[in-house]
């Protein structure tokens, strides 16, 4: 598996699995150069010869490295992500939580190693010292317990342990000192003049001789809303109307945040039986409880309450931040100047439509039009899931008059003509005889060659005595007629 | 719905037609394009100018016009194919006009009538070319009023939807002004778009309403209908998309080809006067030919008062006469030249106005010479030439004048009129086979004279021909750059929608696609499914597209220049360099036409002898010049017998050097021979093992007839030269001269028309049956031929560069250290890089001393001791490297160094130096990088410690006490550095180390191994032929000589020489990623040896391992596959 990323038409491998980087595979290669290398690689699986892609997505890293750190709370207070994929966590006082620094080490890994995660870890007095140790550091040594074993601990290491911007650690190397104990015996007043500043910080951040601080993950507050009964409770209109009172205290919640929910999961807990879980997720956020109703109380109505239920909870899944909208007033909507306002308000309730029709007939069911740049009829648009992302740049319709409805597949239909290749004058078409009162055309189109065997058809916009407009054409390979669509 | 005219307003067709047919041709339907735009509308044409020709012909077309946008670049090719179609041709030129304040555009055809309006278009695109970047022309209408003389216009209408704005009807009014005289047409188009009714009533309803005619046209882009898939390709290309996202930028039909008359009079049946008009048209707008340019030579060469043949012929007696005198009184005019350049010039002018006939009988000049040039110059007057050499003497002068070294090469370049003109160097008196190849009478063509000049002074010989002549009337030939199959695949892949990476790996071995398409074995290996349709479709289009132009470049160096301003025989744009204008046609359409050109060339190896010649004249040594080299000088053949010509001229590359010690050259011929045979011409068509045998005597000389004999003696009855495989298809198969130099033609250009050649070689078959010569003979002789076709060397070529190759040898030989240094200093050139050239003059046991702030300049320098002459007896100097050589540094920088040592002596510190010569810190670490202050005994460790305390934020000037450079710092106890660290960082640093070989480093792991030295590979005993041996070192050189098939040439270098590698091409692909990538390698195999000399020994590699893999990124760059 490679990761890369896309600079100036190239791409570069990000990140590599072990299979990969034991073929040869480096960051930073181009994806070409390791493709050369790695079929030819033994212990290329056979079936997947073909290495699996993808696009380095570092929005996605940055969130999963967050998600990370927020499950890492369990093991100390205060964690924060580093860099791009590194945790740094405060375990002042955690450790005899877990009878010693190793232990707590190796449940760690092993706790990550559950997530399938691989993971290097050390323990240090300072983060500078952690950072180091665990980055380049012997995997057998992973404790400094005390600050003046630092240096001896970190002598053996390479400068870029002590967190060098690329540019100071070539600088040093150029003068030889590639490790950090010839690093710390050069005089320290020596150095300034001549390295950055970056430089005596690093150092004395992994010393000790500075101050560190972390800026821990500030876990989100959670949007709960809970309602307990007297005893369990098996009226349909009670348990309705609770969850009436239940949508309005969980939206009210959201409306301090100023969140609406994408997905929320609502549990009954029953008496003496497992509890039911309905899961709701729509497509904007939302803080509607009325909006939320409709969509929830079919699966209520559903639901088996068995012998009642004792406790309904609402707990949002995922939250998202909503703008405040006016969202109606009665003087604008007769204003002309409005139209924006309109169109937010129609895209609400759009996407309000939609949220009812997905929860009704399922999200197989509904489909959305989007139209698509293509001379030919059957492809100038196409059918795709309605939590689609809505097109960047809608794209132009043809300038040409098209029929107002397509027919699903071309209908066959004979076609007179006073001469070959002359003007269309009598049409049989669904068993009807129809004149024609004016054509007009052809309109050539080809066939996208790219997709399919070349043809040609030439289409005619007729009109029939009984007021009829037809789109007709002619198939240039068999000659043969069809009727693809009408104007209504 | 728009309204339809009623039909009582349109005529019969049949009254129409028959009424206005007769007058053309009676009982044929008739009819002419006007709108045909080829490939060199870049992207957008989707046919070859030929292919648009032949198919009009084939529908029996009237005539066919080229309406290329704002471009003529085509025509030429159009006319040709036109011509040999019997197709009458209108040229023409699509415009795309800016009309008014907003830019609005309209589109205008416009044809020339006669030769004067044709150079009012060149002068229209020029002036809108000439105003914008390259490749785009910038016009208004009001340009278009200034040069309309003589042309008839078409406006093309907007597309539908009709009817037009008044906008537009207000062009149409205001052309309608300018163009009188019924010059004036609308073009009308049937697209298919289901509107074409309604669209051509409108059309005629404007025609009536502004009474300017309409003409027929189908604009056409692409022959036939079946070029559609390409034309998309383009289309998607042009605008950097994939046919799937293209969208409404394709058309979406195929009805812009070529159609039959007979569909153009139907789809026209309404309005036959427009077809009528096209016709018409074509008529009046091929009245003029391109055959009616006549090309008119430059008027200042030649000074007022005298003839040109007069001038030419003073010029020439003069020259004759100084050479010759040259000769016999050569010291003394070597210290006449030592004394003032200026003077000598003088002494000359006055000189040749009165010697000018007292010349002729001068008796300096030999007998022989003096024959051939009274030949030659009746030749040139008869053919009326004087100008064209005027010319090129001009160009010369100039740069004699300004001491940048010149040489001349061509066909005519190499006649006694040139050597006494100064435009070559190569003396007739000294061999005389070449002058049969002059210009020949019968052809009618003017000569051939290309100049080579120092690569780093042709800039002013350029700027200089166009301060002379002006750029109205000078310009470089264009190239045109055309689709190869590396760039097919990688544009049509992209638009079919390939990702990048699947087409990066395609183009990469885009090979297949030369020969035989796409094997779909190879696909699978690549990792591809070969069912794919799409790489069907691929394969399809990369073949059509092959040879497609893509955009204009500019010329190595053709000149064009003109009389009349050129600009009025084809228009002039921009190139994409600074200060250069080139003209739309490229060196075949000049041909074609007849139309003169000097290539000025740049040629590394003329600087590297120019400075060359300076240092021996700086160190006290006689002023050489190229034809004061002493001739014929054995002690330089035994050098070249030896193969130690590394470095020098031609002879240097691997194959040049294996092939040396067989050939033995011992005079000038010989080298003549050496340059012409190692090319793949002569390898492909086999006939260098001939050559060989017969010249060791293993095999007899027989010719098979007398006049093979004239032909072929010279070189053993072997073809070598381009002449003699033309001379023979005359002697041997009964060509014409004209025929032979059609055929010469088409081996320059066998890969674009192979069936040319084909019909060719039949001809020369049964011509040679019919004069008595056996079927194998002749089917040889024709296999040599179309070797020719390859990379034929001209005879006359080869003596021009082997004059060089021996001046550069016999600087080799007697000043090896003065050469090296030219060598380094003329960098980049040649085959080697100075780490080579270094280890070279080392191994000439000269010395070559590291770059030192206080001993270098910025080229290498020479230092003479007086300890070092006593030690050799050679008194060869030692080289000091040049800081030159420092990776990123500036010349500036380095030069006011140099100043600043020169004025103020040796400096002991860096920062007394850095404050003397106040350089940029930057410059300063770039010098301790490389190690360039050891005359200080501070390291390179050291220095770059010392350097980095230094700031240029505060300058030194003001504070001198703050700077914490006066006290004594503290042992800053930096690590020590190992040997090989050192050596990776001069390489990094200078790409070379004069420290110790990095090979040296893995010496002992690689004895471990059993690896061989590359000097003990020349030893018989220790490795006999045939023997396995390992060698290891460092990649310098990879080749894959076209004709080799496949096989890699590949040279390492250890610290004890250098190994050459043949790579059969099995073993490359399975070893690739080591021997196609790798620095450092092993290689595994057995040792071949020539037997007729075992100078050259040969590794036959069965197996590559990389062994570099730490550090080796480090090393210097190699040079792959040249």
């Amino acid at each position: 598996m490679l990761i890369v990323r896309t600079v100036a038409h190239r791409q570069l491998v990000v990140r590599t699995c072990a299979l990969a980087m034991k073929a040869g595979v480096k960051p930073g290669m181009t994806l070409a150069h390791a493709r050369a290398l790695l079929p030819a690689h033994p212990m290329a699986h056979q079936e997947a010869d073909e290495p699996c892609v993808h696009e380095h997505d570092p929005q996605r890293d940055r969130q999963s490295l967050a998600r990370l750190a927020r499950w890492a709370t369990r093991f100390a207070p205060k964690v924060q992500p580093d860099g791009e994929d590194g945790l740094l966590m405060d375990v002042t006082g955690c450790a005899h939580l877990y009878q010693g620094e190793q232990k707590l080490i190796t449940q760690l890994i092993q706790a990550l190693a559950q997530l399938k995660f691989t993971a290097l870890v050390a323990i240090a007095p300072t983060f500078g010292a952690a950072w180091a140790l665990a980055h380049h550091g012997d995997p057998h040594r992973r404790i400094i317990d005390r600050l003046d074993q630092i240096p001896a601990a970190l002598s053996p290491l390479p400068v870029e342990a002590l967190r060098l911007d690329e540019e100071t650690a070539d600088n040093l190397r150029e003068v030889a000192v590639r490790h950090i104990g010839q690093l710390l015996s050069i005089p320290r007043r020596l150095l300034p003049s001549r390295f950055s500043e970056d430089l005596m910080l690093r150092i004395d951040q992994a010393l000790g001789l500075a101050m560190e601080t972390i800026d821990p993950m500030r876990v989100p507050q959670a949007v709960i809303a809970q309602r307990s009964f007297e005893g369990p409770v098996r009226d349909a209109k009670t348990i309705a109307l609770a969850t009436r009172q239940l949508l309005d205290d969980f939206t009210q919640k959201l409306h301090q945040l100023e969140s609406g929910v994408l997905s929320l999961q609502m549990t009954l807990h029953r008496y003496e039986a497992d509890v039911v879980l309905i899961p709701l997720s729509v497509s904007r956020p939302t803080r509607d409880a009325r909006h939320l109703w409709q969509l929830l109380s079919p699966h209520l109505e559903r639901a088996n309450v068995g012998h009642g239920v004792e406790m309904l909870e609402l707990r949002a899944i995922s939250v998202a931040k909503v703008a405040h909208h006016q969202l109606h007033h009665p003087q604008w909507s007769t204003c002309d100047g409005a139209a924006p306002m309109n169109e937010a308000i129609s895209e609400q309730e759009r996407a309000r439509l939609m949220d009812v029709l997905v929860h009704r007939l399922g999200p197989d069911h509904v489909t959305q039009l989007e139209p698509m740049e293509s001379h030919l009829p059957e492809r100038a648009a196409r059918l795709v899931p309605v939590d689609h992302p809505p097109l960047t740049s809608p794209a132009r319709i043809t300038s040409h008059d098209r029929p107002t409805q397509l027919f699903d597949s071309p209908e066959p239909i004979a076609v007179h003509a006073l001469t070959p290749d002359g003007p269309v004058s009598l049409v049989q078409w669904r068993g009807q005889s129809l004149r024609v009162e004016s054509c007009r055309g052809p309109e050539r189109l080809t066939s996208q060659w790219w997709r399919e065997p070349t043809g040609s058809r030439d289409y005619f916009a007729v009109r029939l005595h009984t007021g009829l407009h037809l789109w007709l054409f002619r198939d240039a390979r068999s000659c043969r007629w069809f009727a693809h669509g009408w104007w209504a | 719905m728009p309204d339809l005219p009623s039909s009582k307003h349109v005529p019969h067709p049949h009254r129409r037609i028959d009424g206005v047919l007769h007058h053309h041709t009676p009982g044929v339907l008739s009819y002419a394009e006007i709108q045909a735009t080829t490939n060199f509308t870049f992207l957008t044409g989707a046919s070859h100018a030929e292919e648009l020709a032949q198919r009009a012909a084939e529908l029996g077309y009237r005539g066919i016009a080229i309406t290329d946008t704002n471009s003529l670049a085509g025509a030429v090719r159009m006319h040709v194919a036109a011509k040999e179609a019997g197709l009458p041709l209108a040229i023409g030129c699509r415009l795309e006009v800016i009309c008014d304040v907003e830019s609005r555009f309209v589109s205008i055809l416009v044809y020339p009538t006669h030769r004067e309006a044709y150079a009012n278009l060149c002068q229209l695109l020029t002036r809108g070319k000439l105003r914008s970047s390259k490749g785009k022309c910038h016009l208004t209408l009001h340009d278009l009023f200034d040069f309309h003389d003589g042309l008839l216009a078409v406006v093309i209408p907007p597309a539908p939807p009709l009817p037009v704005d008044d906008h537009f009807l207000d062009v149409l009014v205001g052309l309608k002004s300018v163009f009188t005289q019924d010059r004036l047409s609308i073009a009308a188009a049937i697209a298919f778009d289901g509107q074409d009714r309604e669209y051509l009533h409108h059309l005629i309803a404007l025609s009536d309403h502004v009474s300017i005619p309409l003409a027929a046209t189908n604009d056409v882009h692409y022959h036939a209908p079946s070029r559609k898939p390409l034309h998309d390709i383009l289309t998607c290309i042009r605008h950097g998309v994939t046919v799937d996202q293209a969208g409404f930028l394709l058309k979406p039909n195929a009805e812009a080809h070529l159609k039959s008359p007979d569909e153009m009079h139907r789809l026209f049946a309404h309005h036959p006067q427009a077809i009528t008009r096209s016709v018409s048209i074509l008529d009046r707008a091929s009245a003029f030919s391109l055959d009616e340019l006549r090309y008119e030579y430059p008027h200042e060469t030649c000074p007022t008062g005298k003839s040109p043949m007069e001038h030419l012929t003073e010029l020439v007696w003069a020259g004759a006469a100084e050479k010759y005198e040259d000769r016999e009184q050569k010291s003394e005019i070597r210290s006449q030249r030592s004394e003032s350049r200026g003077q000598r010039s003088e002494v000359r002018d006055q000189k040749s106005d009165a010697t000018a006939d007292s010349a002729i009988s001068c008796s300096s000049i030999p007998p022989a010479v003096r024959e051939q040039l009274k030949h030659e110059l009746k030749l040139i007057a008869e053919l009326d030439y004087p100008h064209y050499f005027l010319t090129v003497h001009d160009i010369v002068a100039f740069a004699r004048g300004r001491g940048i070294l010149c040489q001349g090469r061509g066909a005519a370049a190499n006649s006694a009129v040139c050597f006494c003109l100064g435009i070559t160097e190569v003396d007739p008196a000294r061999f005389t086979l070449l002058f049969e190849r002059f210009i020949s009478k019968e052809r009618d063509e003017p000569p051939d004279i290309d100049v080579d000049f120092e690569h780093e002074r042709r800039e002013e010989v350029i700027q200089y021909i166009y301060g002379k002549y002006g750029r109205h009337r000078a310009a470089l030939t264009a190239e045109v750059i055309t689709y190869r199959s590396r760039s097919a695949i990688r544009d049509v892949g992209k638009a079919l929608g390939l990702s990048l990476d699947c087409v990066d790996r395609l183009a990469k071995h885009h090979e297949w696609f030369d020969a035989k398409g796409i094997q779909s074995s190879q696909l699978r290996e690549l990792g591809f499914n070969p069912d794919d349709p799409i790489f069907i479709r691929l394969c399809f289009l990369v073949q059509q597209i092959l040879g497609f132009p893509r955009h204009l470049s500019q010329h190595v160096g053709g000149f064009v220049l003109t009389d009349r301003p050129l600009c009025e025989t084809v228009p002039i744009e921009n190139a994409a360099m600074q200060d250069r204008t080139i003209i739309e046609w490229d060196k075949d359409d000049i041909d074609a036409l007849g139309i003169l050109k000097v290539d000025v060339l740049a040629l590394g190896m003329l600087t590297c002898v120019r400075k060359c010649f300076d240092l021996i004249a700086q160190h006290d040594g006689p002023r050489y010049d190229m034809h004061t080299i002493p001739a014929e000088d054995p002690a330089v053949y035994d050098m070249i017998c030896k193969a130690d010509t590394l470095g020098v001229f031609q002879i240097e590359s691997r194959a040049q050097m294996s092939m040396l010690p067989r050939l033995r050259p011992r005079c000038f011929y010989d080298l003549v021979i050496e340059v012409a045979i190692v090319r793949p011409g002569p390898i492909q068509g086999g006939m260098v093992h001939p050559y060989l045998r017969r010249r060791t005597g293993e095999e007899a000389v027989s010719y098979p007839s007398e006049a093979i004999r004239e032909v072929l003696e010279r070189t053993l009855g072997v073809p070598l030269f381009q002449e003699q495989a033309m001379a023979m298809a005359v002697k041997a198969a009964g060509f014409t001269v004209g025929e032979a130099d059609a055929l010469r033609r088409s081996m320059a250009a066998w890969k674009r028309k192979g069936h040319l050649i084909v019909q060719f070689g039949e001809k020369i078959i049964t011509g040679m049956l019919a004069r008595g010569y056996e079927l194998e003979f002749a089917q040889r002789c024709f296999e040599q031929i179309k070797g020719f076709g390859e990379y034929g060397f001209p005879e006359s070529h080869s003596a021009s560069f082997a004059l060089i190759v021996y001046v550069s040898c016999w600087l080799k030989c007697h000043h090896p250290a003065l050469f090296a240094a030219a060598l380094i200093n003329s960098q980049p050139m040649g085959f080697y890089a100075p780490a080579q050239i270094v280890q070279d003059v080392r191994d000439h046991h000269i010395q070559v001393r590291p770059i030192d702030v206080n001993h270098s300049a910025w080229d290498c320098t020479l230092e003479y001791d007086a300890t070092a002459s006593a030690n050799t007896d050679q008194m060869n100097p030692a080289i000091r490297l040049g800081m030159r050589l420092v990776k990123g540094l500036r010349e500036e920088d380095a030069c006011r160094l140099r100043e600043t040592v020169m004025q103020q002596g040796f400096f002991r510190d860096i920062q007394s130096l850095w404050r003397a010569a106040s350089i940029p810190t930057a410059t300063m670490r770039r010098l301790a990088s490389a190690d360039a202050f050891g005359s200080m005994g501070v390291d390179r460790q050291r220095a770059l410690w010392q350097v980095r305390n230094l700031h240029d934020a505060h300058l030194p000037l003001f504070d001198e006490s703050i700077g914490g450079a006066d006290e004594v710092e503290d042992d800053p106890h930096l690590p020590a550095v190992s040997d090989s660290h050192q050596v990776l960082h001069d390489y990094m640093t200078t790409n070379l180390s004069l420290k110790a070989h990095p090979m040296s480093f893995l010496r002992s792991r690689l004895d471990a191994m059993g690896v061989t030295l590359h000097v003990d590979l020349g030893d018989p005993v220790k490795c006999p032929t045939g023997s396995r041996v390992q060698v290891a070192g460092l990649v310098l050189v990879r080749q894959r000589p076209g004709t080799a098939s496949g096989i890699v040439f590949m040279t390492l270098e250890d610290e004890t020489g250098i190994a050459n590698l043949i790579v059969r091409a099995r073993i490359f692909e399975r070893f690739r990623k080591a021997a196609a990538h790798s620095q450092i390698i092993i290689a595994n195999g057995t040792i071949e040896r020539d037997s007729t000399a075992g100078q050259v020994v040969h590794v036959l590699v069965q197996s590559i391992r990389d062994i570099g893999r730490s550090g080796n990124s480090l090393l210097q760059k190699q040079r792959n596959f040249h």
